[in-house]
């Protein structure tokens, strides 16, 4: 964060993840501009330089962001929610399922959704919060459930279609010049960084991720942290699920696969230690658009997922060095940057 | 120990990539997709705690096969197959509670 850039000065904030990560932004930014743009034979500019083209990219990365968003505050409190992606799947197909079979109006589907989002994230809160379960099993086995049961409800083979336009509106069209799903991506970011940044909460989300027995003594309500964080989780997937569904016009129960790990993989990549603590939201929105950048740059530039998928893999690891080898170097014992202060005063016995 | 694991692991799959390469005559490269969460899945079944330092094989066994078995057992049964994943999220979901109440009433005691 950025109390010790405050306490260093310009030179480590040169030297801060997130300002590293901010020139590979713009680096691989400037380097796809050249490479992914031409002129077609009608002599307009086509691939990655174009408006149409980045207004795609932020379209298709709506979803994942708003993942990943949410997958900050869970990360920082040391926990891991691999359901996310299942949470989309099987809010998608609920939604569909309402409007569809059961004749519900498009907002009350909404809600019905969201509502669905949130039994799923409580459902994670309650078993890693009740029984002390690792996060990482616990919503490995809701991926599994979650993803199973939007199977189930759609026999593998429905889609729900035929959607009116004012909903694919939400996913497809523009709204005031910028994609119609940028505004909701705008306010939960705005929304998430405000509790990660400039609220007591996130001080407890990284109190706990630093020491969760330490924050316990400290007088913090845990239990009801975590459980928060998780159903949050479960909301924003959700409502990640509604955009999906309006993007593509249709809901199917494989919606949303493998995006809990693309979602770990940015806020990883954005300076978020997997073991929690330390970590930012706005690195999380760097980490995103690095990967964004690189996977719809390499496919503007006529390259394979493949290859994305492997240099984003590369990009990880790199990442992941750049953050260590300062600490081996100066043998510091790792995790001892950021230390949080507890927000309330320690209870003294 | 921790690098010749991982060296270990990685020749294992090796072995794992060549045994289902040769039950069918097309190799395609997305073949073990989502496995690994699956293999976590059925290790932890099988009673290895996943913040280590408890375990043993023979659960694996056990687990791996109880998570393989529910596709043959819903076709026995004339259920429709999609149920396969939540049935598998079920019973991960159960294991994982049961260990959990067992360790809170051990530490209880």
């Amino acid at each position: 964060m950025s109390s010790t850039s405050k306490s260093h000065g310009w030179k480590s904030l040169l030297l801060s993840h997130e300002f590293i990560l901010f020139a590979v932004v713009v680096a691989e930014w400037i380097f796809f501009y050249f490479i992914a743009t031409s002129k077609n034979y009608t002599g307009h500019t086509v691939g990655f330089g174009t408006m149409d083209a980045q207004f795609d990219i932020l379209r298709h990365t709506c979803e994942i962001g708003l993942l990943a968003l949410v997958m900050t505050p869970i990360i920082l409190t040391g926990g891991i929610d691999l359901s996310v992606g299942s949470v989309l799947g099987v809010s998608a197909i609920i939604f569909g399922k309402l409007w569809h079979d059961e004749h519900f109006s498009i907002p009350a589907a909404i809600c019905g959704a969201l509502i669905i989002g949130a039994s799923a994230g409580g459902l994670n809160a309650f078993l890693i919060t009740w029984l002390r379960l690792p996060p990482l099993i616990v919503t490995l086995g809701t991926y599994s459930l979650f993803r199973g049961l939007a199977e189930a409800i759609t026999h593998g083979s429905i889609t729900y279609t035929g959607f009116p336009d004012s909903f694919n509106y939400l996913g497809q069209e523009r709204w005031l010049g910028m994609p119609a799903q940028l505004p909701i991506f705008v306010i939960v970011a705005i929304g998430v960084w405000l509790l990660v940044h400039r609220m007591t909460f996130g001080r407890s989300f990284r109190a706990i991720g630093y020491a969760p027995e330490g924050a316990r003594y400290a007088g913090l309500p845990v239990e009801r942290r975590l459980a928060m964080v998780y159903v949050l989780a479960g909301v924003v997937a959700a409502l990640a699920g509604i955009i999906y569904t309006a993007r593509l016009g249709e809901a199917k129960a494989d919606s949303g696969t493998g995006y809990e790990l693309f979602a770990i993989t940015a806020v990883v990549l954005g300076g978020t230690s997997i073991f929690g603590g330390v970590g930012s939201v706005h690195g999380t929105l760097l980490g995103v658009a690095a990967v964004a950048i690189l996977k719809n740059g390499i496919s503007l530039a006529h390259g394979s997922t493949e290859m994305a998928d492997m240099l984003t893999g590369v990009l990880l690891i790199l990442a992941l060095s750049a953050s260590i080898v300062p600490k081996i170097l100066s043998k510091r014992p790792a995790r001892v940057q950021t230390v949080p202060s507890t927000p309330q005063p320690t209870p003294t016995t | 120990m921790t690098f010749l694991n991982f060296v270990f692991i990685g020749a294992l799959t090796g072995l794992a990539a060549m045994m289902a390469a040769v039950q069918s005559p097309l190799v395609d490269p997305n073949a073990g997709v989502g496995l690994e969460l699956l293999v976590i899945a059925g290790v932890v079944v099988g009673g290895v705690s996943i913040s280590g330092g408890r375990g043993n094989l023979w659960g694996v066994f056990a687990g791996l096969l109880l998570l393989s078995c529910i596709s043959p057992a819903l076709t026995y049964f004339s259920i429709s197959a999609y149920w396969e994943k939540a049935i598998q999220g079920g019973i991960i979901l159960l294991a994982v509670v049961a260990d959990g109440l067992r360790s809170r009433k051990n530490k209880n005691n």
